[in-house]
């Protein structure tokens, strides 16, 4: 993951709290999509606090497939490619 | 006395004026004397910085601090050929004369941006340019206009009709030789240098004679057999050593003086072949405006590395340094060190870091650079592109502020090569990898060709530093996100307008460097700003992407 894409949490100045993967940062602005895959521009002037994480949100989930599962994954999503 | 053939004569021509519909301001021709006093006439700027102290500092004071909010756009003017527009316009007496990529020249209203004439160059498929067909300006003298052009010519326009008076060559474009930055008109001369330092030219700087483009003087940025400097290089390494110039230079009327930034030497990033200082590359020198004789010269990069071209504009300030009243001259280096200069005889006064700096400890008692080159593969400080590059700073007689756009955080790993010398090929002699703190992650590149950034501040930013000239030190910063390569304005009502990369276009306070206004231009600012009065109004233009914007109060 770039670290321009990396999951980012979001606390504004009006009490929300906002998580989503950063699309594009300026000196004004940030970009991210929330995980309800909500585009959403914020103000800096609103950002009480910006964490950036570098984990992926995503389970890791290494220790619960088997080789041979993952293998299968691997094919199923290789026929996803398009031609 | 005035007769009456005089009499019908005026009245036919101010007939003739009213029947094409003039309305410009009272228009005079432009003299050494009006260069000279340019900060006397702030509705006009006269030069490519605005004034021959190359302070781009106006005294106009319409626009201040209380009202700088209400700005609005005038209008706008687009180019229709892409890549970085470089330019900084000259206005004279309501009219704004800007040059295009490649070497094309408009004129417009100053008020309106409609166009009067536009000026076609055509280059030459001979031309060789490292870095994108950049042109930064013209300069004016009498009813003229003076262009430089990337296949090594310098054109004469005249000012009234947009026609070509003449156009000579400069340069051979064959080898490499261009000219990308604004001539000066210095009395009765037009002074300008050759880019090309990445093919190996041996550079200079030459004075042409407005009238009939001939040839008046040459200095050699590079010096020959038997002219002092040509024993800091060994065997034929002068004969390709660079040497390019890429800025306008400043000028001391009261000293003769003109002040020029020397870019690197060939090639760039390999020393083991031009063993030496290399003589006057990354040097700034000072030249006799007459004669072009070499008057003092210092060096801040000897046989440099980097690539840290010292082609800034160097800024001339008066002050009491020290308790005694000093011509300095003001410059912050892409080598990450702030200088100031005693122009009068090129004394160094003082150096200070302006960014990170690791490839040397400091400056010794000269300012010669004390050496700390970094181990193979590892990062040094600043990085390629340097702590700061061409683009323009700005001082404020008010804040007595020195104003430059900076690169933070930002390191490269240089490597050297072998390279060998052929007429008008690149002659590099290593290159660069900018440094990431994540492995693979992109990295700042030269210029912004899409709306998302695909980069973080880790891998550099900019900011815009307001330095003091007795210090060294920085009295306040304003942090961008990407990185900067925009010029600064700042004004009498102690304003600093500025940008950068993501195409923000910002008003700061120069005294405390807050922001009062900003507006989304959207395309990159790679130019200075520039302020000029019209019909009562004063104006604050500026080139982000593909357009000009010219920015006046509401009415």
């Amino acid at each position: 993951m770039l670290p321009i894409n990396r999951p980012v949490r979001i606390a504004t100045r009006d009490g929300r709290n906002v998580r989503g993967r950063r699309l594009n940062e300026d000196t004004y602005s940030v970009q991210i999509i929330d995980a309800e895959e909500r585009l959403m521009s914020i103000a800096k002037s609103d950002i009480l606090r910006m964490e950036v994480e570098t984990t992926s949100p995503m389970p890791a989930g290494k220790d619960s497939m088997t080789p041979e599962e993952i293998a299968d994954l691997l094919a199923y999503l290789l026929t996803l490619r398009q031609p | 006395m005035i007769g009456s053939a005089g009499v019908r004569g005026a009245t036919r021509l101010l007939a003739v004026m009213l029947a094409v519909g003039w309305t410009a301001s009272g228009h005079a021709q432009i003299t050494f004397d009006r260069l000279r006093g340019a900060s006397a006439e702030p509705q006009n700027w006269l030069t490519y910085s605005g004034g021959y102290a190359s302070q781009r500092h106006s005294l106009l004071r319409q626009i201040d601090r209380g009202n700088v909010r209400n700005l609005e756009l005038k209008w706008v003017l687009p180019n229709q050929v892409a890549g970085a527009w470089q330019s900084s316009p000259l206005v004279v007496d309501g009219i704004m004369y800007v040059t295009q990529r490649p070497n094309d020249v408009l004129a417009v209203d100053a008020k309106t941006g409609r166009a009067f004439w536009h000026f076609r160059h055509t280059v030459s498929p001979d031309a060789r340019v490292c870095c994108g067909a950049n042109n930064r300006g013209l300069a004016m003298l009498g009813d003229t206009l003076f262009m430089g052009t990337l296949d090594g010519r310098l054109v004469a326009i005249d000012a009234k009709s947009g026609r070509s008076l003449w156009n000579v060559a400069v340069g051979n474009p064959a080898h490499g030789y261009s000219l990308t930055m604004a001539p000066l008109a210095v009395k009765d001369k037009i002074l300008v240098g050759v880019g090309g330092g990445e093919y190996g030219i041996r550079g200079f700087i030459a004075a042409f004679d407005p009238q009939s483009g001939r040839e008046l003087w040459r200095f050699h940025t590079i010096p020959g057999p038997g002219e002092p400097g040509h024993d800091t290089w060994r065997g034929d390494a002068w004969k390709t050593g660079g040497g390019s110039i890429w800025l306008t230079p400043s000028y001391d009327p009261a000293l003769n003086l003109t002040y020029w930034g020397v870019g690197n030497p060939g090639p760039g990033w390999n020393a083991d072949q031009r063993p030496g200082d290399n003589l006057y590359t990354e040097s700034v020198v000072a030249v006799d405006a007459d004669t072009g004789a070499l008057k003092w010269h210092f060096q801040f990069t000897p046989n440099d590395t980097y690539d840290f071209d010292s082609v800034q504009v160097g800024v001339l300030a008066d002050l009491t340094w020290r308790g005694r009243p000093t011509r300095a001259l003001l410059w912050a280096n892409r080598n990450g060190f702030f200088y100031v200069l005693d122009r009068e005889d090129g004394r160094f006064l003082s150096g200070t870091p302006f960014v990170k700096v690791n490839w040397a400890s400091g400056l010794d008692s000269r300012g010669r650079p004390i050496p700390t080159p970094q181990p193979p593969g590892q990062p040094t400080w600043p990085g390629n592109q340097g702590g700061t590059n061409w683009y323009s700073p700005s001082f404020s007689p008010r804040t007595g502020l020195f104003y430059v756009s900076v690169w933070e955080d930002y390191a490269s790993v240089f490597r050297k090569e072998p390279s060998t010398y052929v007429a008008g090929r690149n002659f590099p002699g290593g290159g660069h990898t900018p440094v990431s703190p994540v492995p693979g992650a992109p990295v700042v590149r030269i210029g912004r060709t899409s709306p998302i950034n695909d980069w973080t501040d880790a891998v550099g930013h900019g900011a815009v530093l307001a330095l003091d000239p007795h210090t060294g030190q920085t009295r306040w910063r304003f942090d961008h996100y990407d990185v900067t390569d925009s010029g600064i304005l700042t004004t009498a009502t102690d304003l600093l307008f500025t940008g950068g990369r993501e195409g923000h276009f910002h008003a700061l306070d120069a005294r405390t460097g807050a922001l009062l206004w900003k507006v989304s231009l959207g395309g990159q600012i790679v130019n200075g700003p520039i302020t000029y009065a019209v019909g009562g109004a004063q104006y604050i233009a500026v080139i982000s992407g593909n357009s000009l914007y010219a920015f006046a109060l509401r009415d």
